[in-house]
């Protein structure tokens, strides 16, 4: 889940000072302004790598944000919350990935793009524990100039990485092994899965109150942590996320067993990519590639 | 609990043979709550149906299964004697045992085993069978006929005088579409207006029949029996109620140069106009784009000399709802123009012309009387080449359909031509006659043998200006595949008959009424066989070229048809339909709406779920039940499951796939029964 | 032969789960039948209104339910009873079918097929297919290999 590369090195070419007092000014004026009632940021946890959510509704407050490499968090998780949802409008603090979140909840009817004014942070991979997480190998947003953001803070201009990311390498050997072998790795996945639903709750587009994991009536997905309902839950959960997953990771980072989730996520969303040319969270105006169809669509797997 | 009794029928030797329906009939006694479970010989006969009835009275069932043919054969048998028996019909259901097992399993073993799994599977889903009624919808007598050509004309005509009224809308100043312009009809050559302009009057002057003209439709809501429709009433700058048609602002009109719309480009017209003397309604409309006084803000002349004074600068376009229970979509066709045309002049040769044009030029009442002129000199024409596919047929052009109406209309204008200039020579390239129709096979015959018509089969290549002996030609290079040679001819005049394709702006219409339409843009049927005057969305029909290419005698017939189909729906007060339709559960529905996005009926609205303070707190989808055809399409979006479906519920479904046995029964070991 | 389970793949027999739209497939299964197409009789069929209905739910719990094999077959492209239902339907099983093979399942053992109400030759055929490709693969051991409970 979490990789060594150079990119640290990279990562020093950022100021993070000047990121966060340029957010803290932002902040301070949107909220004296009456533009937001709320600004959703990071703020100083109790250790440096950690930082927390902070919610700074007085424009006295905003020196709590504070903005480093280790603001690893999707924040937009937060703006589904019935708290939050009263409270609008707000600003938020998110990185290219986490914008895409944001749009995927518009286009989805969650929000209204009104309500939200995005403070995108040009951001070159963030860390956890000591290590770039893998997901900001694969990243094309490094800059969220190109998604629908209100403010980007920070320029970075990065060269797309030449070398395969450790993502596509290890798919690429998922892809290598045989169907049954394919099957066992992630039955052994699965098996792990003890459904506290880490993975669900951190997800800002797992956002129905009421979880097809919990349904009963009929139930289809058995709620006893199982193979049997494991090996569903993981794999229903994943076929709802096709066309919306932003790869924003999070999933995989809550999840305590340390499931492979990523995987599969990256997985899926390339497929989108190939099939329907369509990247979840980059536009307000397209559809989500399950809701719409092309006459001319794939039919080689239909006899 | 469920007391649910099971008929397995032998359908004499048609299941019986390769089924053991005796087994069957067993096996079903050992499922909780089966009450009663018997087989009989030809269950849908009298007594078998007896059998069934008494069996729900005695002991008081409260769904049955009858094992036996496809439900497409007998559902509704069963489910009518179920009904008379005090059942709720959709208590019953069908295992298809024959044409899904006995009819293809020799195997009398397998037979046997499959037959008493499809039966449980069925049995599990009854017990998950909910007591439905059919659901009825109020309809509304009223008809909106969109399109005031031949086909809504008549469409209007028969519903009107069914008793029924009719909202007709028409897009241009006037009804009457291309037929008003049209010179005569083949196969008759009886003049085209004489026999339409009575039939506009009547639409005119009919109690039942309310006409908007210069108005289009704006928006369709709501579904069959009840759609809101909204016209705009485009402003007109003349108060129709007020103005006598006298046509004296017409006469004094300084701007004259305005090519007239009807007469396709072949004549002028003034600023303000009435677009033909026949018109319907004939009073005039002014053209802002063109008007002196709307361009350049002064002149009202017309307004100067309009004795009742109904001319009015300041009219703006007008909103008027109206609510119909049907509606007719005859909106008719256009044809491509010369620009298209590249090989031809792409629009350069003033003397390469249209077969509507044509139309004008040989029509009586046209711009040259209906004698047949060089647009370019006005001198008469000595050879004239029509071509009757252009563009029809020809993938490359886009359109790789056929046209339908070219082949017999280019035989009239030939025919038309030689009537009137007896020395011309007329030409006609052609890739297939398509003459199928009553009388019109012997129509062509009588273009070429008696009138002499120089039929050619091949296409033309290329056609170019040149002067010769001082005379301007068009020289058509072309080629006869019969003879195998190149051509070319010296003509004076050439006449496209361009491909046909849906009036401009069918697509938005479309998207607005919520019916399908094709790659062309042309309205899609229904069933192109069983249900060709019908769209996919209840409530809406089709009538005449709106649909694909048609000739006059189909476009009418089209139109009574889809009169008739309004007036099948108007014969009742409700409407009444099976109940399967979806319902939201909006305590679970998030509002994602990917489900109206699937939706392919617009059957999803958006509903505010506000708390105490009346703020909205979230939007939720619901379904308009006139609207739901069942299709289940938003279910299988819905993560949440929010929304399920009557009569095919994710509860029946999971029961019929939990009844399949997880560990089945070994056959070896069943042979060891036997 | 009463020693069956020492060599249950050479006498395995698959369990296969057809999931089929009302107006095309299932009218198509029945002509199969009035036209005495004979055909492997390993499939149970589950009638939908449409292809549009049939959620992945389905194909998941078939295979829990112990199938071997599964078949969804609807209406051609253009011939959808709703318009647009089969369209709706391509582009979830292809990324469910493109999803099921990277966790592992055999793409034998899920068959999507277009069987009109004419087809009744075509949907025998289908049946016969799928039920050999299955049978070659021996039972869904994999599947069945996932316990309801962890101590199983």
């Amino acid at each position: 889940m979490t990789t060594n590369s150079n990119q640290s090195n990279q990562n020093a070419n950022i100021n993070y000072n000047d990121l966060q007092s340029e957010i803290r000014h932002l902040a301070k004026d949107l909220l004296e302004s009456k533009k937001v009632r709320i600004v959703i940021g990071y703020g100083s946890g109790p250790l440096n790598s950690k930082p927390v959510p902070v919610f700074i509704t007085d424009a006295n407050d905003v020196d709590r944000l504070v903005y480093n490499e280790f603001c690893f968090n999707n924040l937009s998780i937060y703006l589904t919350k019935a708290e939050i949802k009263a409270k609008a409008p707000w600003a938020i603090v998110v990185k290219g990935c986490d914008a895409r979140s944001v749009i995927g909840l518009v286009v989805e009817n969650q929000i209204k793009r009104d309500d939200v004014f995005t403070i995108g942070v040009s951001c070159n991979g963030v860390k956890l524990e000591g290590n770039t997480l893998s997901k900001c190998d694969t990243c094309a947003v490094k800059n969220p100039s190109n998604i629908n953001v209100n403010k980007v803070i920070g320029n970075i201009k990065t060269a797309s990485s030449t070398s395969a990311s450790t993502l596509d390498k290890e798919l690429e050997q998922l892809n290598k092994m045989s169907a049954e072998e394919r099957f066992q790795f992630w039955k052994n996945e699965f098996d792990r899965c003890i459904r506290c639903y880490g993975c669900r709750q951190i997800c800002p587009h797992c956002f129905c109150n009421n979880c097809i994991a919990e349904k009963s009536a009929p139930q289809w997905i058995s709620t006893t942590p199982g193979s049997r309902g494991n090996f569903a839950w993981n794999a229903i959960r994943a076929f709802h996320l096709v066309g919306r997953c932003v790869e924003c990771m999070e999933c995989s980072r809550a999840c305590p067993m340390g499931i492979r989730l990523d995987l599969l996520n990256h997985y899926l969303a390339q497929e989108v990519r190939d099939s329907y040319n369509f990247v979840a969270g980059m536009d307000l105006e397209q559809k989500p590639p399950l809701t719409t169809y092309n006459l001319k669509d794939n039919q080689d797997f239909i006899k | 609990m469920a007391r649910i009794g099971v008929f397995v029928c032998w359908c004499g030797e048609n299941i019986a043979r390769t089924v053991d329906v005796v087994k069957v009939a067993e096996a079903m006694k050992s499922i909780q709550g089966v009450i009663v479970s018997l087989d009989y010989k030809y269950m849908c006969s009298d007594p078998g149906q007896k059998i069934i009835k008494e069996a729900i009275v005695n002991e008081r069932l409260t769904g049955v299964v009858v094992a036996l043919c496809s439900p497409l054969m007998h559902e509704k048998t069963f489910r009518t004697a179920a009904k008379e028996a005090g059942l709720n019909p959709f208590l019953l259901e069908v295992a298809n045992i024959r044409e899904h097992c006995s009819w293809v399993h020799e195997d009398k073993n397998e037979g046997t085993k499959k037959a008493i799994e499809i039966t449980r599977s069925v049995v599990e889903r009854v017990k998950q069978n909910h007591e439905l009624q059919n659901i009825t919808v109020p309809i509304t007598n009223r008809a909106l006929v969109i399109g005031g050509g031949i086909a809504g004309i008549q469409a209007a005509l028969d519903i009107a005088n069914g008793g029924h009224q009719v909202v007709m809308v028409e897009r241009t100043p006037s009804i009457g579409g291309h037929m008003a312009g049209l010179s005569e009809t083949f196969p008759t050559l009886d003049c085209s207006q004489c026999i339409l302009t009575p039939r506009m009057v009547e639409v005119a002057r009919h109690p039942n029949i309310k006409l908007y003209t210069y108005s289009e439709v704006e928006s369709v809501h709501g579904f069959v029996g009840n759609f809101k429709v909204k016209i705009r009433k485009k402003a007109r700058s003349v108060d129709i109620n007020v103005c006598t048609g006298c046509g004296i602002c017409q006469e004094k009109c300084p701007q004259k140069k305005i090519p007239s719309e009807f007469e396709c480009g072949t004549g002028f017209r003034k600023a303000i106009y009435i677009p033909f003397p026949q018109a319907v309604p004939n009073k005039p409309v002014i053209d802002r784009e063109h008007c002196t006084y709307f361009t350049k803000g002064k002149c009202k002349l017309c307004e100067k000399v309009c004795g009742p004074k109904a001319i009015r600068y300041d009219q703006v376009d007008e909103y008027v709802e109206e609510d119909v229970g049907a509606i007719v979509v005859a909106t008719g066709y256009e044809v491509i123009t010369s620009e298209k045309f590249p090989e031809y002049g792409a629009g350069r040769f003033k003397d390469v012309i249209n077969g509507l044009q044509f139309e004008r030029l040989a029509s009586a009442s046209g711009p040259t009387e209906g004698r047949i002129v060089r647009p370019s000199d006005g001198k008469e024409p000595e050879t004239i080449v029509f071509i009757a596919c252009a563009g029809s047929r020809d993938p490359a052009k886009g359109i790789p359909y056929c046209s339908k109406i070219c082949c017999m209309y280019t035989a009239k204008h030939a025919m038309l031509y030689r009537h009137k200039i007896h020395h011309g020579k007329a030409y006609v390239f052609y890739m297939d006659i398509r003459s199928a129709g009553k009388g019109y096979d012997e129509f062509v015959r009588r273009a070429i043998e008696q009138d002499g018509a120089l039929y050619v089969r091949g296409r033309v290549s290329r056609i170019y200006e040149k002067t010769v002996n001082g005379q301007k030609k068009l020289i058509v290079k072309g080629a006869d595949t019969i003879l195998n040679k190149a051509m070319e001819i010296e003509a004076d005049m050439v006449v496209l008959a361009t491909a046909v394709t849906p009036s401009p702006g069918a697509a938005q219409l479309a998207q607005k009424v919520g019916t399908p339409y094709n790659e062309y843009e042309f309205f899609s049927e229904a069933h192109p066989k069983l249900r060709p005057v019908e769209s996919n969305t209840a409530g809406v029909f089709l009538a005449g070229s709106a649909q694909s290419p048609k000739d006059i005698p189909e476009s009418v017939s089209d139109a009574s048809a889809a009169a008739s189909k309004v007036q099948i729906l108007f014969s009742k007060k409700e409407l009444e339909r099976d109940p399967y339709v979806s319902v939201v559960n909006t305590d679970k529905c998030f509002g994602c709406f990917s489900c109206e996005a699937v939706c392919p009926y617009r059957a999803i609205t958006r509903e505010e779920i506000k708390n105490r303070k009346g703020e909205v707190v979230r939007m939720v989808a619901q379904i308009n039940k006139g609207l739901c055809q069942g299709c289940g399409g938003c279910i299988s979006i819905c993560r949440a499951k929010a929304c399920d479906l009557i009569g095919y519920t994710d509860e029946q479904i999971w029961a019929q796939i939990h009844s399949y046995p997880a560990d089945p029964i070994d056959p070896t070991e069943e042979n060891g029964h036997e | 032969m009463n020693n069956t389970t020492n060599n249950k793949k050479e006498n395995f027999e698959p369990r296969i789960i057809a999931f089929v739209c009302q107006w095309c497939t299932y009218t198509g299964a029945d002509l199969a039948g009035t036209s005495r197409i004979q055909y492997a009789p390993n499939v149970r069929i589950i009638k939908l209104p449409c292809t549009g209905r049939i959620d992945v739910h389905f194909i998941l719990k078939a295979f829990e339910q112990g199938a071997d094999g599964v078949i969804v077959s609807g209406c051609h492209p253009g011939d959808c009873h709703y318009t647009s239902g089969n369209y709706y339907a391509r582009r979830r099983f292809e990324m469910f079918k493109k999803m099921m093979g990277f966790l592992g399942i055999d793409d034998k053992r899920l068959q999507f097929a277009w069987v009109s109400a004419a087809e009744g030759r075509k949907w025998g055929t289908l049946v016969d297919e799928v039920t050999n490709n299955v049978r070659a693969l021996g039972p869904f051991e994999d599947y069945k290999s996932l316990k309801i409970f962890q101590a199983e």
